[in-house]
């Protein structure tokens, strides 16, 4: 792992370039050589500390089932053995790491066991993420990750990440990787590095977000929360922790005093606990994850760094930039509140590649972020409506379940089995559920086309409304089912390399489907709307 | 919006067909199995099944290629792929030439069997790939060699 003997060629001069800094991206054989002759660089020192400590968290399940064993037998030799093998194997992992920045490409080899080499070209970086978790933060580390856009990658292993280097390389390895393609190449070293990082940085940054912790109020309105405890809660009763608190002496006592109260007194108390301990826990979550959000604009990247304790940094490309999402599912909705994404060509949000701009906030907020962010006059539109037949299918496939789920009792009480007044009230409850249901997502379905642009809203719980730049369209679906045929609606959609990769206009009649194609991108529909 | 012009090769309801076939062959193997393990395939839950997967494999198999048939069409201009597909839910697809990434074809076994290539034209978002199904050999043959030589004329990204 220390630099091969050759002499370097003359103007690349530079066999030990400090950690974490990086060339000027540059092409030809001459760099490729260049790059050959980089030493491989190891991570911080610091994460030799690190390392075992992350191991061992990783690990703490099988560590308390050894301590455990070790308590029972009365010999902690087993849990010693497994602490020392991860530490040693921690140590490992720094000592087989090794990475370099050369001129042409990023590269990245690890494996204890199986080598593995990660090779990204210069120019295919999408864009580079830098986080901090608690102990990277007190040792002053940041994790580095760069991401290329890869569409196809899967798993940890195919993730470029640099974990750690020292937090004060960061922001100047970050903006000269993100830097771009420039000629000629210059002579590399580490000065010049740090120079042409500089000077590819545009110097006016404009705040365009800043978090206040008013914001707090939205975190419950999100059914993570709830969902987050309803596991905890299930996960405890695997365990049979259920069944001992059930037996506890204080809850048989509490149990008693409900046979008093009643059983549905004690749900509605059970469901209010839930709710508060959901909420609380949310806005816990939330302090966590995205205090201190703030958003930056220097007219070519968007900043975006949050988190209290694990601080994240992003960095959205404004020329990868095709639109903005602003998601609103139906409490954030109730609560005034909205999120709000980029739609970056490259990123998806799937993979651990983050493109948020705003988590809960306030709507008004979050539009004019989006605006600010979209940029030019992107004045808020009306949507325009998709008519009658759109309507209808939005109530025939909310309330078809609920007629089937009637037509079976129906056979069921014909049939003899006894069927209470609940089961019809339930029926009832769940048909009017429905019928809100579906009114609500008709009065969010909805598209505009302002020049150059897509806007397409749609959904009721998972209210989002996408827009979309022409531009960023490499594609059209126009997709009936033989019920749309028959209802004469068609949905369009619209396919893109950048975000989900494909937006939605539901239920669009079926003769301005064609006519919304050629507005947003004239031609796309070439020799064959002539024909008509 | 006008249809596409060009249909698939005429041998191509014989490959639906048979794939539907292929598809339906591990089912009846299945209920065979469970007769004989049963021991009385005769009685009314055998017979019913058996009554009932044999009407939509005939469905399946007859019917579905040849709606398949009366629904598929493509075309290639000098700008844009356009495709209809489907036959239950159809689906018209245009991806603009400049934006090809790669021009593939496919032949599976049963394409080569009866002489047929599947052309798949991908562009930078996964939700945007155009096929073109069943097309004859020569065909598919002319068409690869069109679409990369038009899109050879474009220059950028494609994203």
């Amino acid at each position: 792992m220390t630099a091969p003997g050759h002499p370097a060629p003359p103007h690349y001069a530079t066999p030990h370039p400090a950690p974490g800094t990086a060339p000027p991206e540059a092409s030809g054989a001459a760099a490729l050589a260049a790059e050959q002759e980089q030493p491989w660089l190891r991570l911080d020192k610091r994460m030799l500390l690190v390392h075992p400590v992350d191991e061992v968290v990783k690990l703490l399940p099988v560590l308390l089932i050894s301590l455990v064993v070790g308590t029972q037998s009365g010999n902690h030799t087993f849990g010693l053995i497994v602490v020392a093998v991860l530490v040693a194997y921690a140590l490992l992992r720094w000592f087989t790491t090794g990475y370099r920045i050369g001129p042409v490409h990023v590269q990245l080899r690890t494996g204890v066991f199986q080598k593995n080499l990660l090779s990204v070209p210069r120019n295919r970086i999408r864009s580079v993420d830098v986080e901090s978790g608690v102990l990277h933060r007190v040792l002053g580390l940041s994790v580095v990750r760069i991401g290329t856009g890869q569409q196809s990658g899967h798993g940890d292993s195919k993730r470029f990440e640099l974990n750690a280097l020292d937090s004060a390389l960061v922001p100047a390895l970050r903006a000269a990787l993100l830097a771009g393609h420039r000629e000629p190449a210059a002579p590399v070293d580490a000065e010049a590095a740090q120079l042409g990082a500089d000077a590819g940085t545009p110097r006016r940054e404009t705040e365009i977000a800043h978090w206040t912790p008013a914001w707090v109020r939205y975190a419950p309105f999100s059914v993570t929360g709830v969902l987050t405890v309803a596991a905890a809660i299930g996960l405890a009763f695997q365990y049979g922790l259920g069944k001992r608190i059930a037996d506890s002496s204080a809850v048989s006592r509490g149990v008693d005093s409900m046979q008093h109260l009643g059983i549905a007194a004690a749900v509605a108390l059970g469901l209010v606990a839930l709710i508060v301990v959901a909420s609380g826990l949310s806005c816990v979550r939330y302090l966590i994850a995205f205090g201190n959000l703030r958003v930056t604009d220097n007219g070519k990247v968007l900043h975006v760094s949050h988190g209290l304790l694990k601080i994240r940094q992003t960095t959205l490309d404004r020329a990868r930039l095709r639109g903005t999402s602003l998601r609103e599912p139906l409490l954030l909705r109730a609560a005034g509140g909205a999120h709000l994404d980029a739609i970056m060509t490259g990123i998806s949000s799937g993979k651990g590649q983050s493109t948020l701009l705003m988590p809960q906030a306030p709507r008004a907020e979050a539009e004019r972020v989006a605006a600010v962010v979209l940029g030019g006059d992107h004045s808020p539109v009306e949507l325009a409506p998709h008519g009658p037949a759109a309507r209808r299918r939005r109530y025939t496939r909310a309330l078809l379940p609920v007629a089937a789920l009637a037509v079976a009792t129906a056979v069921a009480t014909a049939m003899g089995v006894p069927m209470g007044w609940q089961a019809w009230a339930g029926l009832a409850a769940l048909a009017a559920a429905a019928t809100a249901l579906a009114w609500d997502r008709y009065r969010g379905l909805g598209h505009a086309t302002p020049p150059g642009w897509l806007i397409t809203r749609s959904g009721s719980l998972d209210r989002s409304r996408a827009s979309l730049e022409a531009d960023g369209i490499i594609g059209w679906t126009v997709r009936q089912s033989w019920f749309q045929r028959r209802a004469g609606v068609a949905t369009v959609v619209a396919a893109t390399p950048a975000g989900a990769g494909h937006y939605e206009v539901l239920d669009l009649p079926a003769d301005r489907a064609w006519a919304l194609i050629e507005t947003v991108t004239p031609g796309a529909g070439d020799i064959w709307t002539r024909d008509t | 919006m006008a249809d596409p012009q060009w249909r698939p090769s005429t041998r191509a309801p014989q490959l639906w067909a048979i794939n539907a076939a292929l598809m339906w062959i591990p089912v009846f193997i299945a209920q065979i199995v469970w007769g004989f393990v049963d021991g009385r395939w005769t009685t009314w839950p055998h017979v019913a099944v058996f009554v009932v997967s044999l009407a939509v494999a005939a469905t399946h198999v007859l019917v579905v290629p040849q709606w398949r048939y009366r629904v598929h069409r493509w075309e290639i201009s000098a700008d844009a792929v356009y495709t209809k597909t489907g036959w239950f839910t159809q689906e018209r697809r245009i991806a603009p030439i400049s934006r090809v990434q790669t021009v593939d074809t496919e032949r599976g076994p049963l394409d080569r069997m009866l002489g047929l290539a599947t052309v798949t034209v991908t562009t930078a978002s996964s939700a945007g790939a155009v096929t073109i199904t069943a097309l004859d050999r020569e065909v598919a043959d002319r068409t690869v060699a069109q679409l990369t030589e038009i899109a050879g004329r474009n220059v950028g990204d494609a994203t």
